[in-house]
């Protein structure tokens, strides 16, 4: 089955016959959910843009072999996949693990998590944040992976399983794990937490 | 009868394929205190960590700078590269091109096709079996009549008295004359007397 809008077609057509104008249309329509993924993968937002930027260059290499068979962001995810496991296999994240609250609240960087305006809210949900980048951090890359595909990806254990080589259980055994932890540290985090981070963000 | 670990599992895969457990599993979350405690933890993780995920997109003021990056990237991957002391790729003549391209073949078809080559390959090569075939040629042969007589002449061992007495006399029971007495040779004939290889002979 052919999961491919007239449009996309069309631009997958043009890109196909190395148009980089067409491409780059594409990889704005996807941008964001890849991006995303490899921000919750790797943590930080410099490895994020990276590592995004890999898959987009490896799709753009590997367009000619697209056959429409899947959608495209199938086909995009898969190659998203085997670009974190090259990643990880090859090379350390440059920043791992740098994230933190401070970072989160005093940073002039433009992404959304670190707008400087320090509400109760805003400190609560930055709190919140990081807790759940601490928990991911816990687990292994390939855990983290995981649970990304089957939380926010949707994907389901066999496809997750097929997709990054190993059983159905293992994919199991890593979501519920990551679930796990992260049920561990919000635990942690109570609901008087935004009165006291108000506190905190008025001295 | 209610599994608390089962409902749990059912809890987890519910929620995380985005579906209400509170239809499907009513009357376990309804008479299970545990369960419904789970439910409530495990659905309140499951919100607040979708949410974080959605945080973390970058503003929209972010994207035109990414983008401009990528089709950097685009372009530098694009270009070809030029290593001094190798000769470019435009610059090698027809042949040269045709000699080193290549062609994307699905493998089915490039396995039939190596098997294809291989099998004509080892039929024209193998020799054709001798078809066998009688011809009769007439051919003469010299035949050579060889006869062979081989006799074994046993003699009565006597003591050199009586053999002295016996020597001059010749008598016609002699075996040797009497063989040999009638005798016709043919053409040609070899004769090979082979006598006896006892000790008492001569």
């Amino acid at each position: 089955m052919t999961a491919v809008t007239d449009n996309e077609a069309d631009l997958i057509r043009r890109a196909q016959a190395d148009d980089p104008n067409a491409f780059c249309s594409l990889a704005e329509r996807y941008a964001r959910r890849i991006y995303l993924l490899a921000f919750h993968y790797c943590r930080n937002a410099q490895d994020a843009e990276d590592l995004s930027q890999e898959v987009w260059l490896k799709a753009y290499q590997a367009l000619a072999g697209f056959r429409a068979e899947s959608s495209f962001y199938t086909w995009l995810r898969r190659i998203t996949i085997n670009a974190f496991l090259n990643h990880q296999r090859t090379s350390a994240f440059r920043h791992q693990g740098q994230t933190t609250i401070v970072d989160l609240i005093d940073s002039d960087s433009e992404t959304a998590y670190e707008s400087r305006s320090a509400s109760a809210e805003t400190v609560y949900t930055k709190v919140l944040f990081e807790t759940v980048m601490s928990a991911l951090s816990e687990l292994t890359p390939s855990q983290r992976l995981m649970f990304l595909l089957r939380h926010y990806e949707g994907m389901s254990y066999d496809e997750i399983g097929a997709a990054m080589n190993c059983s159905t259980g293992t994919v199991k055994k890593g979501v519920s794990r990551a679930i796990a932890k992260l049920r561990a540290k919000l635990a942690t985090t109570n609901t008087d937490e935004p009165e006291r981070l108000t506190r905190l963000a008025e001295c | 009868m209610h599994n608390c670990k089962k409902t749990r599992e059912r809890l987890t895969e519910l929620l995380l394929d985005g579906a209400d457990p509170r239809a499907v599993l009513a009357r376990e979350l309804r008479e299970c205190a545990e369960c419904r405690e789970e439910f409530g933890d495990l659905s309140e993780t499951l919100r607040v960590t979708s949410r974080l995920i959605e945080t973390a997109t970058p503003p929209e003021s972010y994207w035109p700078g990414y983008h401009a990056r990528l089709k950097e990237r685009l372009r530098a991957a694009q270009q070809p590269r030029v290593v001094p002391g190798q000769y470019h790729v435009e610059r090698r003549s027809w042949l040269t091109r045709f000699v080193f391209s290549s062609i994307r073949v699905p493998a089915p078809v490039g396995l039939a096709v190596l098997i294809i080559f291989g099998l004509a390959i080892v039929f024209s090569v193998r020799v054709p079996d001798a078809q066998v075939s009688i011809v009769h040629v007439p051919v003469e042969v010299p035949v050579t009549h060889e006869k062979t007589i081989e006799r074994i002449v046993y003699r009565e061992k006597q003591s050199r008295k009586s053999r002295r007495s016996q020597l001059p006399r010749q008598t016609p029971a002699d075996p040797t004359v009497a063989t040999l007495q009638g005798f016709t040779p043919a053409e040609e004939v070899k004769l090979t007397v082979i006598k006896g290889g006892s000790a008492n002979e001569k």
